[in-house]
């Protein structure tokens, strides 16, 4: 008769399951600070169903002013993150990625953006592709706290992850 | 594996950027609350600049910015007293002094205007009015409130205080407060005026150099309309400066630093920048000043030049190569029509 030990492990979800969970849930807060709180005509997508908006609440107060720009920058760093998982490194280059394009998206919206627009304009002529990004440069404004939530989201991203992980190897 | 890996990070950042711009860039800057504003207009195409349709195009950039002033005057002074009274805001003007009740019961506060109609005051004031300070926010209304202004104003916006220096119950402040939800419909005797912003825009009155006061308006996606225009500024400052002497002749009126897009009635945009101050005085036609129009996209120009209060030289340059191909002469009155 032989003898041994036997170890049995408690079953998890994998790790990049509960990231993207988390990545989902900030991306559907996100869109209900846009749906509820905000102008639906200060949103390209939103601005054609203008005439179905509904008053809109302060449900979220003070917060909805900053908590889409985090939440978004969370989310898509989270599935940046989780789509190069393989590579342990990426976690931070692909937080500084985000962090990168989205703090050039809100510099375009400081007076660069509409330079850049008309610039490009110029080179390409007048193609519709363009016509999105004129509409966001000019009609956006630039904001710093959007550019500090940014950040904020893009290293709650990588912290998340980070201690995710390391609990999950205790465990 | 590797390279699909890559393809769905390229495919989360595409998403990221389209997501981005499609939400307008995540600014809240109309307030977390309010009346739905109508969606920012589509960027029509450039207009060609011809010498056929320079008097258009002139006309309409003229038009355009006396809109503007018009309109800052309206929007001002329903708040403020109109110069060359000393503004002393807070204890000559009804709007304060409804500002106050409202901070003091907490509750709207409804008075009459002076000669029919009524304004209503509420919002959320984080200090007594007596000693605004930033965020202080205010909501009005106006219910074909006539003050004897020669309009009334019917419609809604919101008053934010953006910076106070000085006091301004004195003649010496600066104060700045932006205008978010703006729907206000302006009734002549000769017709109505809409005016709408779907973000907000600034208004300052500074009055350091009292009695010079000047008053700057930085509008963003600032919508005005007639029955037969429509404007949309996007951006640039246009500031106004007025000297509150008695004496009429030392008034001026300057337009400077204004860098605009403008949705002209020609159906497309242009772009129009005040390369010399205009000056005028008060209410009549401008002695001075300069206007370089231009075409986004070609390089197409109109060179407004006033030569005086009864002429105005246009110089065209049609195909852009920078000299100019037809000069035409008219008057600021003929370009206001």
């Amino acid at each position: 008769m032989s003898s041994g030990q036997v170890l049995f492990r408690e079953r998890h979800l994998p790790v990049e399951i509960g990231l993207i969970f988390t990545a989902v849930a900030a991306l559907s807060l996100g869109t209900a600070v846009y749906l509820l709180d905000r102008d639906w005509a200060n949103s390209i997508f939103l601005g054609t169903f203008i005439e179905y908006q509904w008053p809109r609440s302060a449900m979220f107060g003070a917060f909805g002013g900053f908590l889409p720009a985090l939440l978004h920058a969370y989310a898509i760093s989270v599935l940046l993150i989780v789509v190069l998982w393989p590579w342990p490194r990426t976690r931070v280059w692909g937080c500084l990625l985000w962090f990168t394009i989205a703090s050039t998206l809100e510099l375009l919206q400081s007076g660069v953006g509409e330079a850049c627009s008309i610039a490009l304009e110029r080179l390409l002529g007048d193609i519709a592709l363009l016509g999105y990004l004129k509409s966001y440069a000019f009609h956006g404004q630039f904001d710093t706290f959007d550019l500090f939530a940014t950040g904020v989201g893009c290293l709650t991203a990588l912290a998340v992850t980070i201690a995710v992980e390391q609990y999950r190897q205790r465990t | 594996m590797r390279v699909l890996r890559f393809v769905m990070a390229f495919a989360v950042v595409v998403a990221g950027v389209v997501s981005t711009v499609g939400s307008g860039g995540g600014d809240n800057l109309s307030g977390p609350t309010g009346p739905v504003t109508p969606p920012p207009p589509i960027q029509p195409p450039w207009v060609d600049i011809t010498i056929a349709n320079a008097q258009d195009v002139s006309a309409t950039i003229v038009q355009d910015a006396d809109q503007v002033f018009d309109f800052a005057a309206m929007i001002g002074g329903q708040i403020f007293p109109s110069p060359p009274t000393a503004p002393n805001l807070l204890s000559t003007n009804s709007k304060f002094e409804l500002f106050e009740k409202t901070a003091a019961t907490g509750a709207p506060a409804t008075d009459t205007c002076a000669v029919s109609g009524a304004v209503t005051v509420s919002g959320a004031p984080g200090n007594n009015p007596v000693s605004l300070s930033e965020e202080d926010t205010f909501d009005l209304v106006f219910e074909t409130c006539d003050d004897g202004d020669g309009y009334s104003l019917d419609g809604s916006f919101s008053v934010i205080v953006n910076e106070l220096a000085g006091d301004p119950r004195t003649d010496v402040f600066r104060l700045s407060y932006q205008l978010p939800n703006v729907i206000v419909t302006v009734a002549f005797d000769d017709g109505t005026h809409t005016m709408s912003s779907a973000s907000r825009f600034s208004l300052t009155w500074d009055t350091v150099d009292f009695p010079v006061t000047v008053l700057s308006l930085t509008p963003n996606a600032l919508a005005l309309s007639t029955q037969a225009d429509n404007y949309v500024l996007l951006s640039g400052v246009h500031s106004r400066t007025i000297n509150a002497d008695i004496s009429v002749s030392t008034t001026l009126a300057e337009v400077g630093e204004a860098q605009l897009l403008s949705q002209v009635s020609l159906d497309g945009y242009i772009n129009y920048e005040t390369v010399v101050p205009l000056q005028a005085p008060n209410g009549q036609a401008p002695e001075s000043g300069e206007v370089l129009v231009s075409n986004g996209l070609a390089n197409e120009t109109i060179r407004i030049v006033i030569e005086s209060s009864t002429s105005v030289r246009l110089e065209i340059d049609s195909d852009g190569d920078g000299t100019v191909n037809d000069t035409q002469y008219t008057t600021w009155a003929a370009l206001l029509g």
